[in-house]
Parts: C-alpha cells; structure tokens; sequence
C-alpha cells in the first residue's frame, strides 16, 4: 500500500515544486512587465488613485515619495521576494490594502465563475463530442465540427457580445452585466464554457473516436455484452483519459478566458483585477493576482493529475 | 426578494466585505411596509477605495457622504450639513454653522469637531482643499471656522467638493484609514465590492425629506457595449457614460430616454509655447483657423453644437463670453498667419521655417476617453492641409503630465473637468497659473490674467466677479494658450420605472433623494 | 456441446467486385482444430470477419455460414451470438484487454452482464477460470501488468466463461516469441480437446504443426489445398504449400562452421566492441557487464524474449543510447554513417507521403553518392524500377525493408544492426529477407548484429549466437 501512497504522493510533490517555481518566475515576470511597460509609474498611480481628472506632477511625486518608488528596481524586487516567502503579498499601491484582502473577495467570484463555466463546458462540450465520435464521418460529426470550429474562430469577446445582444437586449432573458445571483452568472459563463466547449467537444470526439475503433472495445462485445454495457464499462473510462489530460491542459485556456469575459461582463473577479492593475502599474497587485492565477493553474492541474491517477491504473505503476 | 442571491460561496467570499454592514446594521432603516424596488445605477467609473480623497465622489453622488455645502445647478454654493455660512470682511475667517441634530449613519452625533477631522485630513491629501490657503481649523460652538491666509473667495465652491465630505470617526482605523464609510446622507451603505458594486439603503435619521427610493446600486460596467445592453436590457434604470454611437441607438428605444446635459468639460489641445512652433500668437491662430470643430462634432461626438467657439461652454455662465462670433474654419487665413510667422511651403507641402526646419510635431493624447484618439487623427488630416505634420501618440493619462514636467510635449489632445470644484474657478486657477500647470498652460504667462485671477480669489461682489470672469476668458481666448475643440455633454440612459431625475452637470450628485417611482 | 460449422461458398467482395474471398466452402466440427493458413492478403481474417458477422461495412458477403445445421442470422441478429454460440479470440489480447479494469473483473463480468449470475457467483466463477489457466495470481492485476502470455491466457478465460461452441482465433501467436508462440498454439489445443470447435488463422507453420487437425492453406482469397494437417504438412501437393513450408527456418540449409557453444570475440578484428557495458533506465537495469565484439564478415545473433534488453544492447553499440557504464569503441578512422540500423517496422523509417525515388535521391544528394550505386544495389537487391515511384503504403513488408537494406548499403556500412528485421515479413519473404542479409555479410565482408526472438533463425542465419538472462549476455547452445 505504500507504494500506491507514493504513486498519489509523487505527482502532488511535483507539482508542489512548480507552484514555488510558478511563485518565484510570475513574480518576476510581473515586475519585470510592468517597469518595462511606457508610462510614469507613479502618474499611473495617482490617476488611479484620485483620478485622472486631478492627477498632476504633485500629486505623482507624493506619491512617488509615499512608495518608495524611486528606490533601486532590484531593491523593490528583493523585498517583495522576501515578502512572498513569508505569504505576505504587500499593499496595493492604489488602495493602500493589503493585496490579499483585495483578492480575497475577487478570488470568490472567479471561483464562481470558473466552477460554473468548467462543469457547464462538459455538459455541451462532451455529449456533443461523444455524439460526434459515435457516429463519426455522419451528420452529427460534422455540425460539431462546424460548430466548433465556428466558437473556436469567433473571440471570446465578440462572443460575449453576441450572446448579450442575443439573450439579454432581444429576448430579455438573462441580464447582461452585474453579479448579483445566479442569472448574472449564467452569460459569462456561457461564454467561458462555449469556448472551452469548443476545444473539449473535439478531444471528446477524437478520444471517442479511438476508443470506439479500439481492440478494446471490439473485444467487449465480442464477449457478448450489449453494447450499453461494453461502452459503459469499457468505452468510457477509457475514452474519458485523453480527455482529462487535454482538460489539465485546457486550463490555460480558461484564463484567457477569464481575463477577457470578466472585463466585458464586469464581472469583478481576479482576472478583471488583474487588468486593473495593470493599467494602474499597480505592481504588487498585478504581481499578487498573477501569482494566484499562476498556483490556481497549478491546483487544477494537480486535481486533473489525481483524477488520472484515479481512472487511469497505468499511471505510477510498473509493468510486470 | 426579486432575484435569488448567490449563496455560500459568495456569501463566503463576500464576508469581509459585508462585516462594516452588520455593525451598521444595529440603527436599521424604520418600521412599516418594506419597498421592494432597488433603482440601478450602471456607470463606468470603479470604486476605487473608500477614502472620500480617492473614490469620494461615488459616495458623494450616491448619497452617501456630504460636505460642509453643496452647489446647485448652476454650480452655486447652497447649505447641505451647515445650515449658513458667514465671512469677515478681509475675506479671511469663514464660519459655518452646522445643522442642529445631524447624525452619522451609525447613528452617532456629528460635531463640528468631527467635520474638522475630516476636513483636515482632506487637507493632508490630494484633494481640492490641500489647494486652498487655509491656514486653520478650529471648533467654535456649532461652527467650523476655516482661517484663509489670503482671500479665496471659491472656498464654499472647494468645500462642496467629494475630496472635502465629511465621515464619522469611527469610519478610520487606528493607522487613519478608512475602514467603512461612515456618512450622513440620505443613503447609507449597505454593501460594498470593491471595485464594482455598491449597495445604498435609505438613512431614516437624515436631514432632509424623506426619500422615497428605498434602495438603490451603483454598479460598475467598464464596457460601453455592455452599458448600453444593461439599459436596452432594462436592468438597470440610470446608465452614465454612453458613448455616441449608441446613444442613436438608444434613443430608438420607447423604453428608454436618453437625456445629454452639457457639463463643464472641454477636449482641448495643449501647446507648448517655448516650441518654436508655436510661440507666436499668429501660428496658434492659424492651427485654431484650421479646426473644422462643427464637421468633428458631428461626425465624431454626433452632436454639432459642442463644437467650442471658445474654452469654456456656455453653461458656465459668466465663464463664457455671449458675444464671440462663431468659430469658422478659414484655410486661407491661417495659411497666411503662417506666412506672416515665417512659415512657406517646402516640395512636399509641409511648411518650412528661415531655417529649413520642417513644421513637423507630436500630438500625444489617451484612450481613458474613447472619442480623442479619433479626434486626433481628425486633427492630423486637418493640420495636415495647411502643411503641418503630425505625429499622433496615443498612450495613457500620465503622458502629459509626464512630458509636460520633461519640456518635451509639443501638442497635447485631453479632455479636462473645469468643475473639480463647481466653480471654474477653482481648476483655472491651477491650469493658468504663472509657471503653468500639467493640465493647463505650458510656457505661457500673461500679466493681465494673472491679475484678473488674483482679484478674482479676494473679490465678492457680484459685479466685480463678472467683469473679472468676462475679463480673464476673453484673455484666455485671444491668447489662445490652449485650442479649445470641443464641449461636452453627460449622457444618460433613463429607465421608465423612473422620475423626477435630475442630471447634476457638476457631477457632485446623482441626486437620488429627489427621484420617485413612476408608478407607486 | 455442438459446434458444427459449414461454410458454403463463401464470397467477400470489396466495393468495386474485386473477390478478396472467393467461393469458400470448408467445414469444422468439435475437437478437431480448423487451421486457415497463408499469407498476408490471402484472405483469412476475412473468413473469421464473415463467420463473426463483422465484416468492414464496405465489404460485400454472399455465401452461407451454417452452425448446426441453422445458417446464421444476419446483420445486427449476428451480433446476438456473439458470447453465447461464437467467440473470438482476438490478436495480440494485451491490446484487447481493457486497460484500465483489473483481469478478474474482465472475466467476471461475462458471468454477471452476459450470463446473467449474481455478482458474488460471477466472481467464484471467474476466478475458477483463472485457476483453470495457472494465472489465479493475476486477478487484482491489470492487464498492463501480465506478460503476452498471461493476457492470452486471460483473454482465453474471458471466452472460456463464455461457453460459446465456436470459438475462433485470429493470428493468436501474433508477437509472441518463440517459446511463447508454442504455448499459445498448445492452448488453444487445448480449447478444442475441450469439445469445441475451433478456427485459427494464422501465417505460422509452427502454430500450424502444433494445432493438427484440420488445414486449409489460401492463397489470394481462394483455397489452394486442403486436408489433415499432417500429411498436408508432410506430403504437401502444391507448389506454393511447399515453398511455404520450406520457408520456416528450422526447413533452411544448415548453417556453416557454427560451432557448439559460441566464442567470445570474434576470429578477426572487431569493428564495434563493447566492454563491460550496463545500461539502466530509471531505477532497472536492464543490461549490467556485458562485454561483446562484432568482427567483419560475421553474424552475431543476440537472442531473447521482448523487453530483455538487445535492442538497447544494439543501441548502445551504435552510439544512439549512452551507456550507464561501460564503454563503446567503434573502429577508428571511419564515419558515423558506416555504421547503420535496419529497423523492426520498415514503414516507419520512411516518411509516409515521400516516393522511394525521391527518399533515395535526398539520401544521395546528402551524403554525394552516385545514381549508379542505386541502380547496381537495386538488381543486387531484387527490386524492379517500377517500385521507385510508390510511396510506402504501397510497398509490401518485404520491398520496403529491401529498400531499407538498400539505403543502409549505399552508405557502404562496415556495420550493420539489425533489429528482427524478418519478424514483420511473410515466412517466404522472411526467408528471402534473410538470405539476402547473409550473403551480403561475406559479400561486403561487414560486421552484422542481429536481435531476434526467433532461436531457429538465429541459429540458421548467426556464426555466434548469444542470449540475455537476466540481464546478461550469456553465449548460446546450439539449440538441437
């Protein structure tokens, strides 16, 4: 049995590892982004702070004095290290709150978001593609195809808008903006899972497609099962493995996603924060909220890994 | 309850920003039959903390905080939390008595020294008020009395700025920050997610009359496509911030009404008057003879009547001369101002100084408002015909101020607000001042303005204000330190379930307290 | 148990007529094995196909397959016999097992879903049927875990808890190893002295040998002659039937001065020489000190089941893998290319959309060889002109790995590894194949390394023959 313990184990401390990894390069990165980005730093600052209405040279330079911000780049990147390793994230440099306060809430509402997209993406995306897969090279196989080449092709933007207009402005069903219940969740999420769909539909497809062609699933019914059963018991699992592992990889996607939908829908999770802060050069903020993008990627992955690691008995085990 | 909410997990994440709420709670709204009905507001400004300096004026406009006095529709003081207010004859010691019985929203009692806290951190801030001359603050009785080191008349105008409402004591931490809004208006805070959403609910202990809207949110849709669905879509009854090309739209839909009001804003061009370019006056009234402001207008803000004849737009009153004749686009004129200022034609049509120098520049300007970088390029193409070339940059708020302080800004396109303060006044002052200013001149001075501004800050009588005010913009448009383009107006989406909306074109407040449901 | 079958006139056409079947009549009952054998295209599998009901859908049937004395549904009803009167073992089980389910449940659920037992039966059943087959220790394992053995025998229990009469197997030896290959094929016996009936196609004359009873052998859709295995097999009246069964290695002229137990080195100058060589791949060492030498003009055989190591041992020698110990010396002065791999799976050294004219001409152009060179390898070779402008797919296994041979030999190879070059190959081919390689080793007095599982054709084609035990290279006996 401990080897089965150090089967799960061994993936999680990887992927541990990488999340330190993801901690130390996003960090970096960010900082390294947004100094290099054009503008004055501390005027970004302060017209994100009082508005650009009021912002002038004084009110940068109290700012600027108030940060610290003239103070060496390599000194500023020092001690924001120094803060991770001890879970200290800083201050916003416009609120002046603590970034973990300020993601805290954002974090809740990308978790909503996501939750609901992911599930809502394999609802559309796998049936469609399992459809496609069983009857492959017929009708249902090519208007998935069509179809998703059609999401796929159309930005997530243009998407989005075109379910508003379609959903909310002409057939007054669903509100198009806001997050106060569960009808403002149903259009982002659409728009995320539409998108996800398009890519799951087609691995869905591919995988069933394999599977159904498989030796394995030739010899089930050979056995005499009906073909209920030999695609219950043996199709399945193993069409659902490829598509798993393309799901972990799919998550990269879902951030895309995210940055995009939550700024056309106003929907005020992490990634609408993230682009926030980056046109307010709000460093620690952008460096937080990437930060927990980057290890909620990595959370993810882990789960997609353990869900593997589950239905998938050849991972982790020596052949005989 | 009309919408079911988002339970536990929101509820989880939303904890710590509900928490100032349940304390608030204790001194709920009044008995008797609850209104159901939440008016929505959708804007495109986020909230960007609670500190009245930073995101004060949401606050402010949705009834939350108030100020010493407020401004009415044409931008003069009137009381909001003092009852009156005196001045000495050297225009030096203003007294301002507070209105007896006044309340926090925690229910607490506002003291003359709780407005004082308040205003002196407003002082130490970025605000309006760090501007003034003040020299102190004290309690006297039931009045604040602001000592001014000089005359500054606009003061009752600084003070019934956002940056200088009031908050209750217990609105700060220790360290001094603000942990929850604490006001005294008509609405008190229900909720807050930063940065997107606020949630108002009616003050009963208020001042005024009792407002008939019960609740009531501020939320926050950064894209204008969005905004106009949330409208078209009816879920929300306000919607600010439309841009142009949906307002035709919108204003198809029997469902809605959309209301522009002309507010004191103005796309302006900023110039750099040590370039060679643009030192002599004849050259600035050449690039001002060579604006086509009406076919802008129409065609990029669909309105031709904000194309500006002058800086400042008419409902400034006593800002805006009556008498100016319409500003005409006159190529052949402003080609022989260039003439006259040493400039001719080169072989490929840009003009050429004695020194060979081509009259070639940068026009840097910002996509915060989407129409300028469209009117720079329209710019571009006009400049372009009597032989100017420009170059357009287009980056974000802090390039001006920022080139401005390197001397390196040549032509500069904003946008700029003359009612930071609902007296013009108060951004004038700064933007025109002797040594220039980020928003404003730049290596301009002019004596006769200085001294119409200087008497300006001392003078009272009402006479001798008009004259001064008639005075200094007609200096400010023969100089034409800066070109002015074109106005602005603040268009709003109004919602049928409402009445009784009133636009402040100051922008101080959404004046929620007036408005009534159409049907009871 | 019945289990009689009779087919009558059998036809499979493809869509546009061609007859990939043709005119089949053959009958088999219980006890008695029926042995289809030929080669690749000669139709077999399409008989089992036609017999199953699950022919590709752009095939066409006519013919008649009665069992018992009833002719068989068609269409979908087939499908309803599948389990319960005919069942079919299918190639290489490791591939048709499902992954991802333990062996036990594979055989148990048989009992539950087709049988209909309850489930704490269905087990007991089951793991009678793997205590039947000597693997009740598989039963938690996955399929994954067993060796080619173990998942055939499992595959067996799954068809066993079937009780269908019929049962037919499809090349059941396919990529077994020798000594494997006879265990399958004494099985599936065993499956017949059981009462049933069963069919086996295969390509293997040795399977055929062991299976007995009943022997067909097809040539291009059509039975070319028929009767009891063993007098088929001793006295055969055609041609084609002879040639094949000369083609099995243990039929070749023996091989020259092999001697007893192979020495060490070799008698001259090695031109590839390992020393105390040890290989590991993560935490198995799957080669530890060996020591081996390739001299010019010979054959060395490296014999061994799957997985023991000889390919990687070819590998190392040919610098493709680093050693984890040990070192590699390869004679000195010469170029990198002289010293060239022939691969397992032709198809997959070539690049599937490149004719072979223009496969060769990259090569020429690359290392500046003359087109002579090609046309003087190509007769030597065998291979028509004609060949030159198809691209793999159209090529069979014999004229690809022939080009494969060609394009190793225009580098002029002082060395040569061979990785079971034949075991894809048609028995004739293989023989042809192999023939080939022998000669061209004296011929152009090169150093051969040949890895195969297959004992009888390293020993009729190898002047040292060498096994990995364990690890080890261990010189071979002359297998008797």
């Amino acid at each position: 049995m401990g080897g089965n313990a150090w089967r799960v184990l061994r993936p999680l401390l990887s992927r541990l590892g990488q999340a330190g990894l993801v901690a130390l390069l996003v960090g970096c990165i960010g900082f390294a982004l947004m100094h290099a980005l054009p503008g004055d730093q501390a005027f970004r600052l302060a017209a994100e702070r009082y508005g650009p209405d009021i912002v002038d040279a004084r009110a940068a330079a109290a700012m600027r004095a108030e940060l610290g911000l003239d103070r060496p780049l390599a000194l500023q990147l020092l001690e924001w290290l120094g803060r991770v390793v001890r879970l200290d994230l800083g201050r916003s440099l416009v609120t002046g709150e603590p970034v973990i306060q300020e993601l805290r809430v954002q974090l809740g509402y990308t978790a909503l978001l996501a939750g609901m997209a992911l599930p809502l993406s394999a609802l559309i995306g796998l049936p469609l593609g399992i459809a496609a897969g069983l009857w492959r090279g017929r009708w249902p196989d090519h208007a998935v195809l069509s179809l998703a080449v059609l999401l796929r092709a159309v930005p997530a933007y243009a998407l989005g808008l075109a379910l508003m207009v379609l959903l909310s402005v002409r057939l007054r069903w669903l509100p198009p903006g806001g997050f106060e219940g569960w009808a403002e969740l149903v259009l982002p999420s659409l728009t995320l899972a539409l998108g996800l769909a398009a890519v799951s539909s087609r691995v869905a497809r591919e995988s069933v497609a394999a599977v159904a062609a498989s030796p394995v699933l030739a010899f089930a019914r050979w056995k005499g099962l009906s073909e209920r059963d030999a695609v219950r018991r043996h199709g399945l699992r193993n069409a659902a493995i490829p598509v798993l592992a393309v799901l972990g990889l799919q998550l990269i996607g879902l951030v895309e996603g995210i940055l995009i939908v939550e700024t056309l829908f106003g929907w005020p999770g992490i990634g609408h924060a993230l682009v926030h802060a980056i046109f307010a050069r709000d460093v620690p903020l952008v460096q937080g909220t990437a930060l927990i993008m980057g290890l909620g990627v990595v959370l993810l992955n882990a789960a997609v890994d353990l869900a593997c690691l589950l239905i998938d008995p050849r991972r982790g085990r020596q052949a005989a | 309850m009309r919408r079911r909410r988002l339970p536990a997990l929101a509820a989880a994440c939303l904890a710590p920003a509900l928490r100032p709420v349940a304390a608030q709670a204790a001194t709920g709204t009044g008995a008797g039959a609850v209104d159901e009905r939440v008016l929505r507001i959708v804007a495109p400004i986020e909230i960007g903390g609670l500190d009245p300096a930073r995101s004060g004026f949401i606050f402010t406009r949705m009834g939350v905080v108030e100020t010493l006095l407020a401004a009415d529709a044409e931008g003069r003081p009137v009381p909001a939390l003092a009852e009156r207010w005196s001045v000495d004859a050297a225009g030096l010691e203003w007294r301002f008595t507070l209105r007896p019985g006044l309340r926090f929203h925690d229910g607490s009692a506002v003291t003359p020294g709780a407005a004082v806290a308040s205003l002196r951190r407003a002082l130490a801030d970025a605000t309006a008020l760090a501007r003034a001359p003040v020299a102190t603050l004290d309690v006297a009785g039931r009045d604040v009395v602001i000592r001014l080191a000089r005359p500054f008349s606009i003061l009752p105008a600084v003070l019934a700025n956002y940056g200088s409402g009031i908050l209750a004591p217990a609105s700060y931490d220790a360290a001094g920050h603000v942990q929850a809004v604490i006001g005294t208006g008509p609405y008190r805070v229900l909720s807050i997610t930063a940065p997107m959403r606020l949630e108002v609910e009616r003050f009963d202990l208020w001042w005024g009359p009792r407002p008939e809207i019960s609740r009531a949110i501020y939320l926050v849709a950064g894209q204008g496509e969005a905004r106009a669905a949330m409208a078209e879509s009816g879920q929300a009854d306000l919607v600010f911030g439309l841009h142009p090309a949906t307002m035709a739209r919108l204003r198809r839909n029997p469902a809605l009404e959309v209301r522009a009001v002309a507010i004191p804003r103005s796309r302006i061009l900023k110039l750099n008057l040590a370039s060679p370019f643009f030192d002599s006056l004849a050259e600035r009234q050449a690039l001002d003879l060579a604006i086509d402001r009406q076919g802008i207008a129409t065609a990029l803000l669909r309105n031709p009547s904000l194309a500006a004849t002058q800086l400042l737009p008419p409902m400034t009153g006593d800002w805006h001369l009556a008498d100016l004749p319409p500003a005409e686009r006159d190529l052949p004129r402003a080609r022989a101002l260039l003439a006259s200022a040493g400039w001719t034609p080169g072989p490929d049509g840009i003009l050429r100084d004695r020194q060979g120098r081509r009259f070639r520049v940068v026009l840097t300007t910002y996509s915060t408002w989407p129409e300028l970088p469209a009117i720079a390029t329209a710019l571009q193409a006009q400049f372009r015909e009597i032989g100017v070339d420009v170059d357009v940059s287009i980056g974000n708020t802090s390039d001006i101020p920022r080139l401005h302080r390197d001397v390196t800004l040549e032509l500069g396109l904003m946008s700029r607000n003359y009612a930071l303060v609902p007296d013009p006044l108060g951004t004038i002052l700064t933007d025109f001042a002797p040594q220039g200013s980020d928003w404003g001149a730049m290596h301009w001075t002019d004596p006769q303005l200085a001294a119409a501004l200087a008497r300006l800050e001392g003078a009272t009588a009402p006479e001798e204000r008009r004259a001064l005010t008639q005075r200094a913009s007609a200096i400010l448009h023969e100089q034409r330190p800066v070109i002015p383009i074109a106005w602005s107006e603040l268009a709003v989406a109004i919602g049928r379930r409402v009445g009784h909306v009133a636009i402040d074109p100051f922008e101080t407040s959404y004046r929620l307290q007036d408005m009534r449901w159409r049907e009871p | 148990m019945s289990g009689h079958v009779r087919l009558r006139d059998l036809t499979v056409q493809a869509a546009d007529g061609t007859p990939l079947v043709a005119g089949l009549s053959l009958a088999a009952g219980p006890g008695t094995p029926l042995v289809l054998l030929g080669e690749t295209g000669s139709g077999k599998s399409l008989v089992l196909q036609a017999i199953m009901g699950a022919l590709p859908p752009h095939l066409r049937r006519t013919g008649e397959v009665v069992l018992d004395g009833q002719p068989l549904p068609e269409g979908r009803a087939r499908r309803g016999l599948w389990g319960r009167r005919i069942a079919l073992l299918p190639q290489e089980p490791w591939l048709a097992l499902d992954p991802t389910m333990r062996a036990l449940a594979q055989v148990a659920e048989v009992y539950r879903l087709v049988r209909g037992m309850p489930a704490p039966r269905s087990r007991a059943e089951a793991e009678q049927r793997l205590r039947d087959l000597g693997i009740e220790e598989a039963a938690r394992l996955y399929p994954f875990q067993l060796s080619g053995g173990m998942a055939q025998r499992l595959a067996l229990a799954v068809l066993r808890a079937t009780d269908a009469p019929l049962l037919l197997a499809d090349e059941p030896t396919k990529g077994l190893d020798a000594a494997r290959r006879d265990e399958a094929a004494l099985r599936l016996r065993d499956e017949a002295g059981r009462g049933r009936t069963v069919i086996a196609v295969t390509h293997d004359i040795g399977v055929a040998r062991i299976l007995g009873g009943h022997l067909a052998v097809m040539l291009e859709g059509r039975i070319l002659e028929q009767g009891p295995s063993e007098r088929l097999l001793r006295d055969p009246a055609q041609d084609y039937t002879r040639r094949l069964i000369a083609a099995e290695p243990s039929q070749w002229p023996t091989q020259w001065r092999a001697p007893s137990i192979a020495p060490p080195r070799p008698a001259g100058e090695a031109v590839v020489e390992g020393r105390r060589l040890g290989k590991r791949f993560q935490d198995r060492a799957v080669l530890r000190e060996v020591d081996i030498a390739v001299g010019r003009g010979e054959v060395v055989a490296v014999l061994g089941p799957s997985g023991c190591g000889k390919t990687t041992l070819g590998d190392l020698l040919l610098g493709l893998l680093p050693p984890s110990q040990g070192e590699v010396r390869r004679a000195a002065g010469l170029a990198p290319w002289r010293f060239q791999k022939l691969y397992q799976d032709p198809p997959s050294a070539f690049a599937p959309h490149q004719s072979m004219r223009d496969a060769l001409r990259h090569l020429g152009r690359r290392h500046g060889l003359a087109p002579t060179l090609f046309e003087g390898l190509r007769d030597r070779l065998r291979l028509p002109p004609a060949l030159l402008d198809r691209r793999p797919a159209e090529l069979s296994g014999g004229e690809l790995q022939r080009f494969a041979l060609l394009r190793a030999l225009a580098l002029d190879p002082v060395f040569l590894f061979a990785d079971e070059p034949t075991s894809r190959l048609d028995p004739i081919t293989q023989q042809e194949v192999a023939l080939l390689l022998r000669g061209l080793v004296s011929e152009r007095n090169l150093g051969l390394l040949l890895v195969t599982h297959d004992a009888m054709l390293a020993q009729r084609m190898a002047d040292r023959v060498f096994t990995i035990e364990a690890a080890r290279l261990l010189p071979a006996g002359r297998a008797g």
